[in-house]
């Protein structure tokens, strides 16, 4: 098979590891460069539509976003250190609060219940120390980005104290909530809560008083609530 | 690829990793993780901010560079001559772009994510087994055009 003189070859192959390195290190890029926009974007009540405003509050030590009127109630206890959890906060929190929370119809209450360890119950009390400072939404997205395994120092205090500093909190004041276990106690009653509710895994999630664990699909968890609202139709 | 039955492999390979990251987009645009055999690593990986780039799933655009090798692959195997030999260092280049971004992955499971996700490893373990095939094609082409050298002078 006769193809090409040698010297042309050896400058095709060399155009060819060229192109393809560049084309590698391109994607490389755009992908660090995606994740550093994504990580200095967090959900936040300024960017919800204004119908959520109203009702995107914390109601004592709960947070929740909708109407306190809502027929419909979905409450969702994790832990800040479970992949499940993650994945539901990250994929369908978003496209359920966005359907339902601005209707009136379908508040989403969210729930502490720190199982898996003391990083557990360290992210949950510092998610309760931004919201005294009116950043739980910003924090709590936060941890669910900066999650990596359980009790591996992904939650520690200074990384915690960290995550403050980065959403521009007080941080003295963070700092002191954090340390002195302001809310810790909060903490651990949710968490006695949801083990006295026959809660032993997160996600756990109740439409109502239907119980659903896992990472239930969007579909599943619309028609959970279609059916509730039919109910109260 | 010298014997008929070899010449096969790559296109083979190429399907393999096409399934697995049209698979991987598929779960991805579900909202969806990928089974994990109870370990929660495939959960960690594929939900990290790692797995998107600007909104568009990592894994699909995996697929997108598996969908045009394997456009190369299958060519290839009807090429003779110079076109042959211009397919493969397409293959050759796409390989390369593929290995190096499947590197980088591999490496923030291992240094950042802190887990790891199967499906993406075995996606790893291919796009480098193509590299190597097409980096062989490659040198086999330039030996033999070494050859053509000697002829000719």
């Amino acid at each position: 098979m006769v193809l090409m003189p040698a010297r042309r070859w050896t400058l095709l192959v060399l155009l060819a590891s060229t192109l393809g390195v560049a084309l590698g290190v391109v994607a490389i890029a755009l992908n660090l460069i995606s994740v550093s926009t994504q990580m200095a974007r967090t959900r936040s009540p300024g960017s919800l539509p204004p119908s959520y405003l109203g009702g995107l509050a914390s109601q004592g030590r709960v947070h929740y976003i909708g109407s306190l009127d809502a027929p419909v109630v979905v409450t969702e206890w994790s832990d800040f250190q479970c992949p499940a959890c993650r994945v539901y906060a990250l994929t369908r929190d978003p496209v359920l609060e966005q359907q339902y929370a601005g209707t009136g119809q379908v508040r989403f209450v969210y729930r502490n219940y720190p199982f898996l360890g003391f990083e557990s119950v360290l992210a949950a009390q510092a998610a309760e120390c931004a919201a005294d400072q009116g950043k739980y939404w910003e924090y709590r997205s936060l941890l669910w980005q900066r999650q990596k395994g359980e009790n591996q120092g992904a939650f520690s205090p200074d990384n915690l104290k960290s995550f403050a500093a980065e959403l521009g909190l007080d941080q003295a004041r963070f700092n002191a909530c954090l340390d002195n276990g302001t809310h810790r106690s909060e903490v651990l009653a949710e968490q006695r809560e949801a083990e006295a509710s026959g809660i032993n895994a997160t996600p756990t999630i109740f439409v109502n008083d239907r119980k659903m664990q896992g990472v239930p699909t969007i579909d599943a968890m619309k028609a959970a609530i279609e059916e509730e609202l039919a109910k109260k139709r | 690829m010298s014997s008929r039955n070899g010449r096969w492999m790559v296109p083979g390979l190429v399907l393999i990793g096409l399934a697995d990251a049209v698979y991987l987009s598929v779960l991805h645009w579900q909202g969806e993780v990928p089974p994990c055999g109870g370990y929660g690593g495939c959960a960690q990986v594929n939900t990290s901010p790692f797995a998107e780039t600007f909104g568009v799933p990592i894994a699909a655009m995996g697929a997108g560079l598996y969908a045009m090798m394997l456009a190369v692959s299958l060519a290839r195997l009807r090429l003779k001559g110079a076109d042959f030999a211009y397919a493969t260092l397409v293959l050759y280049s796409l390989a390369l772009a593929g290995a190096l971004f499947v590197s980088y992955v591999t490496g923030l499971e291992a240094l950042v994510i802190k887990a790891f996700c199967y499906w993406c490893l075995v996606l790893a373990g291919v796009t480098f087994l193509l590299l190597g095939l097409a980096a062989r094609d490659v040198w086999v082409i330039g030996s033999r055009t070494a050859r053509y050298r000697v002829t000719r002078a």
